[in-house]
């Protein structure tokens, strides 16, 4: 029993935590690059009801999730020539799009509510792997783009510190006019990583209505996109610790969930509340462990390059 | 492209294009505030014209849903009516991330802070206490003050003493106070024999009165009054100067003697509490009892507001006055099909549009006069 439940709330914790790791590696290739992009949330809730909506009218969940991620990423485009080209306040951009893509969605998503979507990415066991103790049912035995997402962890690191264009990417987030001296185009670096963040942004989204819920729901990224951000604070940009974070929301999402269904008498409010207190009280510790010391965030992150007024 | 074409003005070289031309553009300092003006308007128009656009796709006819809405709010007193109490809430959450700004800090959890004060202005009223009816509406204004600001100086606190970003934790409380009220509706503040998760109606000398015939509740003057004293304050008092000093050059500030981590707490304990009055007026002046969802997207409203207001007292009372008249317009055309998430498609899209106008606004043309080369 205590076996079956410790599985249970593991497995369920990557799978709540898919989405929110997803949007966290776009966000850390944007803000490792010198763009805030606060927009999460309303680029997730635009993945989430494009890949949904266009499952139904399709039947067919991959050009459901091919056109989550084309139109996140058309929102990701917005957002970069308003902050790249046009220096608008990254802050405010992001919010903008927050709002826009809550409305969008609503409005898109109104007619689809309850409706059961044709097509679903179920849990997928993989042969021999998933008999694994443990590891197995955990690891094993989630749907498939929960299995992206964790690939997507360390390619993500790996083209970060690894490769000549990640190298590159994270000069321009570091100090874009000694880049721009050294012949790197600083503003379509920005576009391109801005743009593909953005992409894996809807990318969760898109997990989130065809994987996890299986059903639209008005605002259903319900914060997702906020804990993303803070997971990228606090994962000092990095991709591993980055799936540490998630899987953190992720469990003790799940946590709640599974004490509800055992039938722990404790008001379910209280433990819903979890999620958002966690990355709260993780930052203030990772805060306090790392105070006087320099922050860890690429230097010009927030900053508009303007070639002229260098 | 722009900065080009002024590089180009500045190139010594002959026969180049922007020199043939009969205008030079320029750059200003500052913008202008009939620039401002002009080009918010035109962002507004242009918002309007794409959320047509999206209305269309969604097969609505936008001509009628916008003439309707117009002319169901702004030409009927029941529709002024309504939208000055939907403005009342709104210009304060308003005001208060426009206090936040003015010393530096995003507070986009005016929700969480809105929905705490209505709570306390709440607990007040189901006291049903024995005493004349102004003072208890006082003590729901100071309940509905304090409530607002506790949650503010909780998200306060990381930012003063450890630097954690103010905007993850004010933004992340909201979903706290929203299943927190959930919790309260359902438990300890539901209604005697009540099914529905709601608190009993207030009595009603709890109630903010009406000014005279027009419908509009009192707390609409008090929240007029309190966005320019509040505006007032941080523009012109010392201590408005302290805040700015903090929010614009925290160096500066630091070598003068003003303490920033007093100062942070301070302004967010007001910005907090104007948040707080907003949820205390919803509930005592319109709801007349707790629920959920009394005002859902309250912060992203208020932050479209104070940035469409620019930050400006006087623009935020005309800003939250016309937005709130899209928002009750938008529940009025629910009927004819226009979803209330329209309002927050078009804050989206002006927001952004204004902001790409922005750099437009700082260039002015000049007409070469003659044959000056």
């Amino acid at each position: 029993m205590t076996y079956t439940l410790f599985i249970a709330i593991l497995a369920g914790g990557i799978a709540a935590g898919s989405s929110i790791l997803l949007a966290s590696l776009g966000e850390i290739l944007s803000e490792k690059v010198g763009v805030l992009n606060l927009g999460l949330e309303g680029i997730m809730l635009i993945g989430a009801v494009s890949g949904f909506v266009f499952t139904i009218i399709t039947n067919n969940s991959w050009i459901g999730i091919l056109m989550a991620i084309v139109l996140s990423a058309v929102a990701g485009l917005i957002f970069a020539v308003l902050t790249i080209s046009l220096h608008g306040n990254q802050i405010v951009c992001g919010l903008a799009m927050v709002i826009f893509g809550t409305g969008v969605s609503t409005l898109i998503g109104n007619p689809y509510v309850g409706t059961p979507v044709p097509q679903s990415f179920d849990a997928v066991a993989i042969p021999l792997l998933s008999k694994i103790p443990v590891l197995g049912p955990v690891i094993f035995n989630q749907d498939v783009l929960t299995y992206i997402a964790l690939i997507l962890v360390f390619v993500v690191w790996y083209f970060l510190f690894r490769t000549k264009p990640g190298l590159h990417l994270r000069s321009v987030g570091e100090s874009p006019g000694t880049a721009d001296a050294l012949g790197i185009n600083v503003t379509l670096t920005r576009y391109i990583y801005v743009i593909i963040g953005s992409a894996l942004v809807g990318l969760g989204g898109a997990q989130l209505s065809l994987a996890f819920t299986k059903v639209w729901i008005e605002n259903m990224a319900a914060g997702r996109g906020w804990v993303a951000v803070a997971i990228v604070v606090f994962a000092g940009w990095n991709p591993q610790k980055a799936l540490l974070g998630a899987v953190l929301f992720g469990i003790v999402q799940a946590l709640g969930f599974r004490l509800q269904v055992i039938g722990i008498s404790f008001p379910p409010d209280f433990i819903n509340m979890l999620p958002y207190f966690l990355p709260i009280v993780v930052l203030c510790i990772e805060a306090a462990k790392t105070h006087r010391k320099k922050a860890a965030g690429p230097e010009a992150l927030g900053v508009p390059y303007i070639r002229e007024s260098r | 492209m722009l900065n080009e074409v002024i590089e180009n003005s500045k190139a010594p070289q002959k026969n180049s294009f922007s020199q043939r031309l009969p205008f030079s553009i320029e750059k200003r300092q500052f913008p202008t505030t009939g620039a401002v003006i002009m080009w918010s308007i035109i962002g507004v128009v242009l918002a309007l014209i794409i959320g047509a656009i999206f209305l269309l796709a969604t097969g609505r006819d936008p001509i009628e849903i916008y003439t309707l809405t117009f002319s169901k709010v702004f030409t009927t007193p029941y529709g002024l009516a309504s939208a000055a109490n939907k403005a009342t809430p709104l210009m304060l959450g308003a005001a208060g991330v426009m206090v936040a700004a003015k010393a530096g800090l995003w507070n986009v959890g005016v929700e969480g802070q809105f929905l705490v004060g209505a709570v306390a202005a709440s607990g007040v009223a189901l006291l049903n206490l024995n005493v004349p009816s102004f003072v208890i509406i006082l003590l729901m204004l100071v309940a509905g003050f304090l409530g607002g600001a506790l949650v503010a100086f909780i998200c306060a606190l990381p930012k003063a003493y450890l630097k954690v970003n103010e905007i993850i934790t004010t933004l992340l409380f909201n979903y706290i106070v929203v299943l927190f009220v959930a919790y309260l509706v359902h438990g300890p503040m539901k209604g005697a024999g009540n099914n529905v998760p709601q608190s009993a109606v207030f009595a009603e000398n709890s109630w903010l009165p009406q000014i005279g015939s027009t419908g509009i509740h009192l707390g609409f003057i008090i929240a007029i009054i309190m966005v320019i004293l509040f505006g007032w304050l941080m523009r012109k008092s010392t201590f408005g100067f302290e805040m700015r000093v903090v929010g614009n050059n925290p160096k500066a500030a630091k070598y003068t003697g003003i303490s920033i981590i007093r100062n942070i707490l301070l302004v967010m304990i007001i910005s907090g509490g104007l948040a707080g009055i907003g949820g205390m007026m919803e509930v005592s002046g319109v709801v007349h009892r707790m629920q959920s969802g009394i005002f859902t997207n309250f912060t992203l409203t208020a932050f479209a507001v104070a940035w469409l207001a620019r930050l400006n007292t006087a623009g935020v009372l005309v800003v939250s006055y016309l937005l709130a008249g899209l928002l009750v317009g938008a529940y009025v055309m629910q009927i004819v099909g226009m979803p209330s998430a329209m309002v927050n498609v078009l804050e989206g899209l002006i927001i952004m549009l204004i902001v790409a106008f922005d750099i437009v606004t700082v260039y002015r043309i000049k007409w070469k006069r003659g044959n000056s080369k």
